[in-house]
């Protein structure tokens, strides 16, 4: 996971003194913060999709907030909103709220209280944010499953009329190359679809308990096409022969496989993929943490952001969702699936993708129900 | 495709009378031309489940290839009915998202293929059928 850019708080207080304080509090904070003294300098800025909070003293030489809150909300529909206010004030808040402030905190500011009110925010905008994608995913994906499904129809129809085609010229051999590249090119797409599919589709898992190193190395032994003529080197550290992990087999070397088949399209000969398998946590349950290093050039920030969403690819020929696969797949095993440190180590300086997994000794109860296809 | 023919021509196994049923005329056709050169013979082309039903019905074909999704009514029901007057063996072309799979219904066996097939798919579907009539007329024989 890459570090979360500065997040952008714009503070409108006349005081002086306030506002400087607000200022000092929050960039102490890794805040990006920007000010304004009144609704009307407030107003005058632009830039306000950047804006993450808006923290607004209620009382203004220009006017009441709840008489610019609504156009700030207009202008920065994310933005959370904070009121700050007197004792007294139960009207304006009430007011202030009613006019879709998300927040007030009461004068003077306690340094404290407002980080949690901030922390609270975020986290509210965390779960919108997240929700939001969750729903469009889901109607993207079931657009998608049955777009993915009914290309299958006509994919057949196509099928049949090329392989009675190359039937009837099969006396022309030019011809025949031209069908047979017509046929590259339907594989291709059917390929694509497929992928699509089984990107959006649920995921149903088939856990058995398996140890790390064996679903590396078949992964590995996959990719024998990828690898022949090349000078590649697998290094393996840490504590290969742990067993206790419990997973879906087959899906667990689809993600290594992924991860892997990366790795080996982003270096040049003589290549080094280094595997290296220790214990790790994983919120409150103990973990296997493997991590996966090529001697490449590394991600460029773009990169970095952007290589867990569907449809990111960096290869002429990749459909892009390689990466965003095996991280639902990770997922789906209660585990975690992000880049490690940009900074080179062992004298690699390539990506790093490190993959925890829950430590399970025995299958769960959803698994059992997956192998018995419930 | 020539050489799978061709491989296949040399195999000289058993030959199949044949119906099929497609609602896309795409399918009837290349299922028409392409079931003969693999040795068989078509003795009914239908374009929907009902007259597929009608056809075995008058024609009794050693296999069904039908696809699942048709009008009047879809693959796996024209089966059951069909299987009600004599058991018959199946393969089913369908869309869905089921693994290729191989059942028995009254006996006879059903194989479920996803499109887009090709006809290396057929052609073992094709052999996994033959491998079953003759152990059957094996054990008829023996009995």
């Amino acid at each position: 996971m890459t570090a979360p850019q500065a997040r952008t708080i714009l503070i409108v207080e006349d005081d002086v003194d306030t506002r400087a304080n607000l200022r000092d509090i929050l960039e102490a904070d890794g805040y990006s913060v920007e000010v304004a003294g009144s609704i009307t300098e407030a107003l005058a800025r632009d830039s306000w999709e950047r804006l993450e909070f808006i923290i607004l003293d209620r009382k203004l030489p220009d006017g009441n907030v709840e008489d610019a809150l609504r156009e700030m909300r207009l202008r920065a529909p994310d933005a959370s909103t904070l009121i700050v206010t007197g004792y007294t004030d139960l009207t304006g808040v009430i007011t202030a709220l009613r006019e879709g402030a998300d927040d007030y905190l009461l004068k003077p500011v306690n340094p404290e209280l407002l980080k949690k009110a901030l922390g609270r925010l975020w986290a509210i905008k965390e779960a919108q944010r997240k929700a939001k994608l969750a729903a469009r995913l889901a109607a993207v994906g079931e657009m998608v499953a049955g777009l993915a499904h009914e290309s299958r129809n006509a994919l057949q129809r196509s099928q049949a009329c090329l392989e009675l085609l190359e039937l009837e010229i099969a006396d022309r051999p030019e011809a025949v190359d031209l069908v047979r590249r017509i046929q590259k090119a339907q594989d291709h797409l059917h390929r694509l679809f497929e992928e699509l599919r089984s990107y959006v589709a649920p995921i149903q898992l088939d856990r058995t308990p398996c140890s790390v190193s064996e679903l590396w190395r078949e992964a590995w032994q996959l990719l024998q096409g990828h690898r022949a003529g090349r000078d590649i080197t697998l290094r393996e550290s840490g504590e290969l022969q742990q067993k206790g992990c419990c997973c879906d087999r087959f899906r667990m070397v689809q993600v290594f496989r992924n991860i892997l088949e990366n790795a080996l399209a982003a270096c040049k000969d003589p290549v080094v993929v280094d595997v290296t398998c220790g214990n790790a946590r994983l919120g409150d349950r103990d973990a296997i943490q493997i991590s996966v290093r090529d001697n490449g050039d590394g991600l460029n920030s773009e990169q970095r952001k952007r290589i867990f969403e569907p449809f990111y690819t960096t290869k002429t020929h990749g459909t892009g969702l390689g990466m965003a696969i095996a991280n639902r797949i990770v997922e789906s095993h209660g585990g975690r699936l992000f880049l490690g440190d940009p900074a080179p180590r062992d004298g690699l300086a390539g990506a790093e993708i490190i993959l925890l997994l829950p430590r399970d000794d025995q299958p769960r109860p959803d698994s059992v129900a997956a192998v018995r296809g419930v | 495709m020539i050489q799978v023919l061709e491989q296949n021509r040399s195999a000289n196994r058993r030959q199949l009378r044949i119906a099929i049923a497609d609602d896309e005329p795409d399918m009837r056709n290349y299922l028409q031309k392409i079931l003969p050169r693999l040795g068989h013979e078509v003795v009914a082309v239908a374009a929907d489940g009902r007259e597929l039903v009608e056809l075995c019905r008058a024609h009794r074909p050693d296999l069904v290839i039908t696809d699942e999704r048709m009008p009047e009514l879809n693959g796996s029901d024209a089966v059951r009915l069909i299987m009600e007057f004599y058991p018959v063996p199946f393969i089913i072309i369908s869309a869905f998202a089921r693994p290729q799979s191989q059942d028995t219904v009254c006996g006879a066996p059903v194989v479920n293929l996803v499109k887009p097939v090709r006809l290396p798919d057929i052609l073992r579907a094709l052999t996994d059928m033959q491998a079953w009539f003759e152990k059957k007329s094996g054990t008829e024989s023996v009995v």
